[in-house]
């Protein structure tokens, strides 16, 4: 193991956006620990990281399990040394109407959006504290704003658009950064799976008219990390959708 | 990405971020008179007056570094707070145009960089300096950013974070 790489752990990094940003920090010179439920995704990913000339080891947990995450970053603790970067990627959709949102459909996305990620930054910042050195950045959504069907998502990415500032207050002078990212409409195996006509009249509500690409939504990440004097931010990747969404966009 | 300029002048606490932004750019960066003279413009906003040049001058990508007086920091001097908050509804309205749109982004900087100091502290217990501002300008310039349009990144330690129109 390489001991001149700092540790980078990316949850849900089996894909998507999180093996986007995995790929990133790694060709940025992290060691990256490679979470994700799927034991098999880890291994893929971790294996390819290793493959482009990277350093990774996997991390398999459940981010909802608290003891399941303490239990991870200790494993890989002891195999790499201290996490010096936090990416909380992890997530889960979740489109219901309010009529249908069951007591099980709220825990269920809030367990993983929003109480995994206070679980993973709780055990992370512990050592950054006492190192007075590290840096997090959570993935929230635009979706937090507001959108038609997305109360349980809004209300879990919105809650750790306030637990990313009042953690980025509380831990400034220890030198360890808490910042946020909000991508809108990424394209992701997700979207590509949606109605075509759906989807256009989804891209209608982004001024730049095409979905962002996961590495952009890495770059901001990568931007975020690396930023000495920027903590609290929340970083819109958006293409300008989080400024003025109107769905029925008059020039499009 | 073609030149980048900085208009209309490089205030003393801004003293040396034409170099900082050109050196993480990798290509020469210079105060310009004309801001029509430019492919991305970065434009040092002091007073209303510095808004409706840059949006005229065509340029793409354009970033807007603005003191944090619009967000309500500074009640003697209202003449910052303006032009801030003039800068960032034109990074918005540029940011939405479909018809000859072009990128536009805000960094937002402690009021006091605008004027002969720069060195300041927010809730980070370090200094902010201009290599931190060119940090961002460079990152808002270039592809990285893509995806980022018609935004504010707040370049300030954290100071921002006592403010309600930061979210």
């Amino acid at each position: 193991m390489s001991e001149t790489r700092p540790v980078a752990l990316v949850t849900g990094a089996g894909s998507g956006i999180g093996a986007a940003i995995a790929r990133r920090l790694a060709a940025d010179g992290h060691l990256v620990a490679v979470n994700d439920l799927d034991e098999s995704r880890v291994a893929a990913m971790a294996g390819e990281i290793e493959a482009a000339g990277g350093s990774a080891i996997p991390a398999v947990a459940d981010v909802s399990d608290s003891a399941a995450v303490d239990a991870m970053f200790d494993a890989v603790e002891a195999a790499a040394g201290p996490v010096e970067v936090l990416v909380n990627n992890a997530g889960i959709g979740g489109n219901a109407a309010i009529r249908n949102v069951t007591d099980d459909f709220w825990e269920r996305v809030l367990s993983v959006d929003l109480h995994g990620v206070l679980y993973c930054t709780r055990r992370a910042v512990g050592p950054m504290r006492e190192r007075r050195s590290g840096s997090v950045v959570t993935i929230s959504s635009r979706a937090w704003l507001g959108w038609w069907g997305q109360s349980a998502y809004a209300a879990a990415k919105a809650g750790v658009v306030g637990m990313t500032r009042a953690l980025a207050l509380e831990l400034a002078s220890r030198n360890v950064r808490v910042n946020a990212v909000a991508p809108g409409i990424i394209d992701t195996p997700l979207l590509r799976d949606r109605d075509p006509e759906r989807l256009e009249r989804l891209l209608k509500s982004v001024p730049l008219g095409r979905p962002g690409r996961v590495e952009e939504v890495a770059a901001a990440v990568a931007f975020l990390l690396r930023s000495r004097a920027i903590t609290g931010q929340l970083l819109y990747v958006c293409g300008g959708k989080s400024v003025y969404a109107y769905p029925d966009w008059k020039d499009a | 990405m073609g030149t980048v300029s900085i208009w209309p002048s490089e205030p003393p606490g801004l003293a040396g971020l034409a170099d900082a932004v050109g050196e993480r750019l990798g290509e020469p960066v210079e105060v310009v008179e004309d801001p029509r003279v430019s492919a991305g413009l970065v434009v040092i906003v002091t007073g209303v007056g510095d808004v409706g040049p840059a949006i005229d001058s065509g340029a793409s990508p354009l970033v807007f570094v603005i003191g944090d007086g619009y967000l309500g920091t500074d009640v003697d001097d209202l003449s910052g707070g303006l032009g801030g908050a003039a800068a960032v509804a034109a990074a918005r309205s540029l940011a939405v145009r479909r018809e000859s749109h072009r990128r536009a982004n805000v960094v937002c900087i402690p009021e006091r960089f605008l004027g002969p100091s720069g060195e300041l502290r927010g809730p980070l217990a370090h200094d902010i300096g201009v290599g931190d501002l060119a940090d961002a300008v460079a990152f808002l310039m270039s592809d990285d950013a893509g995806y980022v349009d018609g935004q504010v990144l707040f370049v300030d330690g954290g100071r921002h974070l006592f403010s309600s129109m930061t979210a």
